[in-house]
């Protein structure tokens, strides 16, 4: 073993990670830049430096700072924290199911989320101590409570059945149509003002986002996000087989457990604030491994700001289609993701 | 006491009983063991339940100290193991995944790390294909990369499923060669699930002949592989002859 080959080595590993932290940084500066444009462009539109003004002045009570303080901020933020929560989740749940097709929406957490909602929307329950949420409150806890069921029934068939991860997406699948069901069943005898309430859920969008939800998201975010990437050298570990995992000392069952926790709780809370958003938990992973790598310090990270970007470019598209109109958010993502995937999933199969 | 000693063990997958009373050893360090064996016969399940990745209900000792008492992370830093599957085809490169190897126990990726993991891929004869994604590689080679995650950690026992399976000739007989020369240099227990009989005969120290869940034979590796025991374990007429250059081989004429 010559010691330059060594050297080689370590040279070309630097470079490599290097150019992964210069994707991040390129994702994360188009994020900026989407950012910005959501919050300029509208039927009002803002010029950067009044944007930063306002933006550094705080609400003064002037029209613009009103648009930006009551409408765009607490949108676009919301997009984001939607979007890092389904990308996160979305990364988690393709390693420790081993699946390429997992993501919350995909094996029914948010299917779980909505019929939860619905059940707290079209049954008209109320928090106790939720007078400042209005009946939202219920309906988030509500949404949380079935996501949570959902994830950890998953888990159990995880480990019912030896862990084979077939098995795991096939149930996924299951629920996903029996929530469908259950959720069109509720929409059938629900009244006509929860019908209302009840399409948001189905579509997902962002124009219910207000100060304290995105307080209650974006903590979890900052929560959940570096106890994420604690295990991310047990994730990558697990990336080469349960077996091999297992061998360098990973305790695979209690990393499992504690990434479907984490899956569950960004993911009920995105769905309970956001309604049902799909594709970004399924997309963003792909594209966070394409351009990263496996090695999970990146790739959840990647992944979770490529769901913000997502986010941010389907929330200024669901403005910009058709004028005058916001469309609900969920539909921009799933009409852009389908086309996206399609040709991820092509290019893979080419390749292999 | 060195080396490996294990069991009596019983181990159940589910409610099926697998293994009936199993022992194996003392197997002594520097010796290279093979696990011979039809299919079915719990090769891969003993070789889980010495890796500690199955319960099994027995002692299992090694240099002195019981396996069964250590954490997860404990026993693997002693116990380097290597299932039957190969590692998949994953957007990683060959390098980054013998680091994973060395670095998911914890620590920090020193120089040290980096010249392990070069020198261990270029004794399997892999060190070109270090910065080469692993779904780029053959199954072949991916299995050599698989091989060098278990051995670039020096463990004391070595445990692997199978490892020749997807391998060359010339790749069979240097990657046997290179277990031999590691385990003596290392003082390793190597436990090595074999299918070729002849490869048994040539490369490991003592063999473990298993049928059944119950271990038929044990022993030297030349005492195990015999006609009897092999009509006995596989059901076969087989000879065990010296080939012209003197070393032995297994002959099998047809099914008794």
């Amino acid at each position: 073993m010559k010691s330059s080959d060594v050297i080689v080595a370590r040279h070309a590993w630097t470079s490599l990670i290097h150019r992964r932290l210069g994707v991040l940084a390129g994702l994360t500066a188009a994020l900026c830049g989407c950012f910005l444009a959501n919050l300029s462009i509208g039927p009002v539109p803002l010029s950067l430096s009044s944007l930063f003004h306002t933006l550094l002045h705080g609400n003064d009570g002037s029209a613009a700072a009103t648009v930006v303080w009551h409408l765009r901020l607490p949108f676009a933020v919301m997009a984001i924290l939607t979007g890092f929560a389904l990308g996160l989740a979305g990364a988690e749940m393709q390693t420790i199911l081993d699946n390429p097709l997992a993501s919350p929406f995909t094996l029914g957490l948010s299917a779980a989320a909505a019929f939860g909602a619905s059940l707290a929307i079209v049954m008209g329950w109320h928090l106790p101590f939720g007078a400042a949420w209005g009946g939202e409150g219920i309906v988030a806890v509500n949404a949380f409570i079935f996501a949570i069921g959902s994830a950890l029934l998953l888990d159990l068939i995880a480990r019912w059945r030896g862990g084979t991860r077939g098995t795991v997406v096939l149930f996924g699948i299951a629920l996903v149509f029996t929530f469908q069901a259950l959720v069109a069943l509720v929409q059938f005898v629900a009244s006509e003002d929860a019908l209302q309430d009840l399409v948001f859920w189905t579509m997902g969008s962002m124009t219910r986002a207000n100060w304290p939800k995105i307080a209650v998201l974006g903590g979890a975010c900052l929560l959940v996000a570096p106890w994420s990437l604690r295990s991310a050298w047990s994730l990558t570990a697990l990336r080469m087989g349960e077996d091999r995992a297992a061998s360098l000392g990973v305790n695979v069952p209690a990393v499992r457990l504690a990434s479907l926790m984490r899956i569950s709780i960004l993911a009920a809370l995105a769905v309970a604030f956001s309604g049902t958003i799909g594709f970004v938990g399924l997309v963003a992973p792909h594209i966070a491994r394409r351009l990263l790598g496996e090695d999970h310090r990146f790739y959840l990270s990647g992944s979770a700001v490529v769901g913000c970007l997502i986010m941010s470019c389907a929330s200024l598209a669901a403005r910009g289609l058709l004028p005058g109109e916001v469309l609900p958010v969920g539909i921009v993502t799933a009409l852009v993701g389908i086309p996206f995937f399609l040709a991820t999933v092509l290019r893979d199969g080419r390749t292999s | 006491m060195n080396g490996l000693v294990a069991g009596p063990l019983n181990v159940h997958i589910g409610r099926r009983p697998i293994l009936h009373d199993v022992t194996l050893g003392p197997l002594a360090r520097g010796t290279v063991t093979a696990l011979l064996g039809p299919n079915g016969s719990g090769k891969s399940t003993l070789l889980r339940a010495l890796a500690g990745l199955l319960p099994a209900h027995g002692p299992i000792t090694l240099n002195g100290q019981a396996l069964s008492s250590l954490s997860r992370p404990a026993h693997a830093r002693l116990c380097a193991y290597m299932p039957q599957a190969l590692p998949p085809p994953i957007r990683m490169q060959v390098m980054e995944s013998v680091l994973v190897s060395l670095r998911v126990q914890g620590g920090s990726l020193h120089d040290e790390a980096f010249s392990q993991a070069m020198e261990t891929l270029s004794r399997l004869g892999i060190a070109d294909m270090a910065l080469r994604f692993m779904d780029e590689l053959s199954g072949g080679q991916r299995q050599l990369v698989g091989l060098a995650q278990a051995l670039v950690r020096s463990p004391d026992l070595l445990l692997l499923d199978e490892p020749l399976s997807a391998l060359d000739l010339r790749h069979q007989f240097t990657v046997m060669d290179l277990l031999r020369r590691e385990t003596k240099k290392r003082r390793m227990v190597s436990v090595i699930v074999l299918h070729d009989l002849s490869m048994a005969l040539r490369h490991t120290d003592v063999a473990t002949m298993l049928a059944k869940g119950r271990v038929l034979a044990s022993g030297p590796v030349r005492e195990v592989v015999t006609s009897a025991i092999l009509a006995q374990a596989y059901g076969v007429q087989a000879r065990v002859e010296d080939d012209a250059s003197g070393m032995p081989m297994v002959c099998v004429d047809g099914v008794v």
